[in-house]
């Protein structure tokens, strides 16, 4: 939500800077304006930047918004001193870091808007229709259920017995594999954070009030929010531990 | 104030078509078998994790009190300082199959968030029975 006060944010820290020369021979009262709209202009390559960096690096997480401000540097002191270069002045080091900021902000905020308007346009996606749950030829009984998936102890074959079988994968009892393969057709629905979360405390029987949305969002913005920074809607199995931590928190009562 | 109002507003409005976002015919299961956790996975597709780490595979987190697990489990799972809270990256359980994950101490609550190839970047959310 910062990148909302962008502008605002903008002109302060540029009227605290006009008195470096951000564009030579452009009258004073211009000068903070010319900054934001320079700044603004490079978040504009920020953005792409760090995508491509993520994708060569494999960064994830605070590593891609660590490599994000970096670039938002590098670009703003390449502007500044091709400026500085062009008027024989020195490089002005403030309205670097200003811009430095302001470009880190907008592109960054830029993709936190993105994840909120994709989860925005699920609203209006069309709901898949329900799948069927066997083909038509087999009566319901052989269906996979819960009974058919002999969870109960008594219902293990013989050789548990022996011992209790270690951590690992195993084949599941009564599982039909034919059953259902390829029914879910590929439909890519692609949510946001807080659609994530309120899934998941509606799933674990909390009311999702915007208090506790903005609770949990805050709680995870520090460990989940910088991993959607590239656009890649999916979270890590960290991330994805970190959502469950706090709803299985919020779930036992315990204090955010 | 205002600026929290603005926060809650633009959540909110995110998060407004969750109530369609049921898991439609999801058949993976979480339940308990004596000191092991299983989760099964009936298909379609694999449970993994987000495709585009490699060695990322289904999320587990396990609350409880004292916990730990067997020597494939604790590869695959960090519990806290307390031991009140394991943190699992499991590995990716095919269609069909099941994971055990024996575990130890009392577990007294645990869920799964998952992807499925098939249904994109849609996580999979299990509870367990």
């Amino acid at each position: 939500m910062v990148y909302k006060l962008v502008p605002l944010l903008a002109l302060l820290l540029a009227t605290a800077h006009a008195q470096e020369a951000a564009v030579p021979g452009l009258p004073a009262e211009w000068q903070p304006l010319a900054t934001v709209a320079i700044a603004l202009a490079s978040s504009l390559l920020v953005g792409p930047l760090t995508a491509i960096a993520k994708k060569l690096g494999r960064t994830s997480g605070p590593t891609t918004v660590a490599i994000s401000a970096v670039l938002s540097l590098a670009v703003a002191l390449v502007f500044t001193g091709w400026q500085a270069a062009a008027s024989n002045t020195a490089l002005p080091w403030g309205t670097a870091v200003v811009m430095a900021v302001l470009g880190f902000l907008k592109a960054n905020g830029d993709y936190i808007s993105r994840v909120f308007a994709v989860g925005k346009a699920l609203d209006s996606a069309p709901v898949p229709p329900p799948q069927p749950a066997a083909p038509a030829y087999l009566p319901p009984a052989v269906a996979f259920d819960d009974t058919a998936l002999g969870v109960g102890s008594e219902l293990q074959p013989p050789a548990e017995l022996k011992g209790p079988p270690p951590s690992g994968l195993e084949p599941l009892p009564g599982a039909r594999s034919l059953l259902g393969a390829g029914l879910v057709g590929a439909s890519v629905a692609e949510m946001g954070l807080s659609a994530l979360i309120s899934e998941v405390l509606q799933s674990a029987g909390l009311d999702v009030t915007p208090e506790r949305l903005v609770r949990v969002a805050a709680r995870l913005a520090v460990q989940v929010a910088p991993e959607l920074l590239d656009g890649d809607p999916h979270l890590s199995a960290q991330a994805r531990n970190a959502v469950l931590g706090v709803v299985l928190d919020m779930k036992q009562g315990g204090a955010l | 104030m205002k600026r929290l109002a603005l926060l809650a507003a633009l959540v909110l409005s995110a998060c407004a078509p969750v109530a369609q976002l049921a898991q439609p015919g999801e058949g993976a299961t979480l339940t308990r078998d004596a000191d092991a956790l299983l989760l099964s996975n009936p298909g379609p597709g694999p449970l993994a994790g987000d495709p585009t780490r490699p060695g990322d595979g289904p999320a587990l987190t396990v609350s409880g009190a004292g916990l730990g697990g067997d020597p494939a489990a604790l590869t695959w799972c960090r519990a806290n300082p307390e031991r009140t809270r394991l943190s699992c990256n499991l590995p990716e359980v095919p269609a069909g199959q099941r994971l055990r994950i024996r575990l130890t101490g009392d577990v007294q609550d645990a869920a799964v968030l998952a992807y499925r190839p098939t249904t994109g970047a849609r996580p999979v959310l299990v509870w367990l029975k």
